[in-house]
């Protein structure tokens, strides 16, 4: 029960970073088409972490099926997916060399890069065009500095959560 | 603990760099060749020529109602010469990148540069 519970917050969690992202989206300060901070992807992170990739799936499903309800379009819900279902699989392939190879810094940035390489090849199977592509470069960098700011984040949260021994 | 830097973490990041570099370089070797002139006359294309496997620079005449010469060099193509009365399509220039066109109207001949994809290049929401 107390699962049931943690990923019910987790998911509304992720809906109001969603909504939050939607309000001040990044892509005023920084011009560049498609990016997006991912602050979602916290809370993915998060379950992956504290709770188990069965969790952190659910939880991914959850939000974006949500999100999309209230904000979004069903279009904007095959991107979200897409996005988060590869974002999930790539950081749950690297959780398990967690602490031998890799820090959680590695796992997020993986994350983020998986995320934004699936939605551009969901864009360009959506718009029969590979010029799409022409946008992965600019997104993978920024992937880079999103994965790091959603990774010191999330360490700290765990870091806190661990002293506080929950 | 979290976030003590391993190995791995440093070949993540380094094969996302890879990763964006080689998508940079693929793109721009794809886009570069792929701009085709269209050279049609009176709604027939009548020759095809790929901009960017020009070598030596291409002349082609067409003495019809108007004398009009067309040059190609590698990567770019443009009205030389035309005889017609309001040279709109010698002023057009050089054209080179997928979508422009430039048209002799009296001479009944356009010029129209065609890019790998469709016409849509992206669709943005």
């Amino acid at each position: 029960m107390k699962k049931v519970a943690l990923s019910g917050i987790l998911v509304s969690m992720a809906i109001i970073l969603a909504y939050v992202e939607r309000i001040f989206p990044v892509g005023l300060i920084v011009p560049l088409p498609g990016i997006k901070l991912g602050l979602a992807n916290i809370i993915t992170l998060f379950a992956l972490f504290y709770m188990d990739v069965k969790s952190a799936f659910t939880i991914n499903i959850l939000r974006c099926f949500i999100a999309s309800m209230l904000f979004g379009s069903i279009t904007s819900f095959i991107f979200s997916v897409s996005g988060a279902v590869a974002a999930l699989a790539v950081m749950a392939l690297l959780k398990a060399g967690y602490g031998r190879y890799f820090s959680i810094i590695g796992i997020s940035i993986g994350g983020s890069a998986a995320h934004n390489i699936a939605q551009i090849f969901m864009a360009s199977l959506v718009l029969k065009s590979t010029a799409v592509f022409a946008y992965l470069t600019v997104l993978l960098a920024a992937s880079l500095a999103t994965g790091l700011l959603t990774a010191a984040v999330c360490g700290s949260v765990l870091a806190h959560i661990d002293k506080l021994k929950l | 603990m979290f976030f003590k830097l391993k190995a791995g973490d440093i070949a993540v990041a380094a094969l996302i760099i890879a990763i964006a570099a080689a998508n940079l370089a693929i793109f721009m070797h794809s886009s570069e060749g792929s701009a085709t002139a269209l050279i049609i006359k009176n709604g027939k294309v009548v020759q095809k020529l790929k901009l960017d496997d020009i070598n030596k620079r291409i002349e082609i005449e067409y003495k019809d109602k108007h004398n009009i010469l067309i040059a190609a060099e590698h990567g770019r193509i443009r009205f030389e010469k035309s005889d017609c009365p309001d040279q709109v399509c010698v002023r057009t220039g050089w054209l080179s990148r997928p979508g422009q066109t430039a048209a002799c109207v009296p001479g009944g001949i356009i010029i129209k540069i065609q890019g790998e994809d469709s016409d849509t290049d992206i669709i943005l929401k």
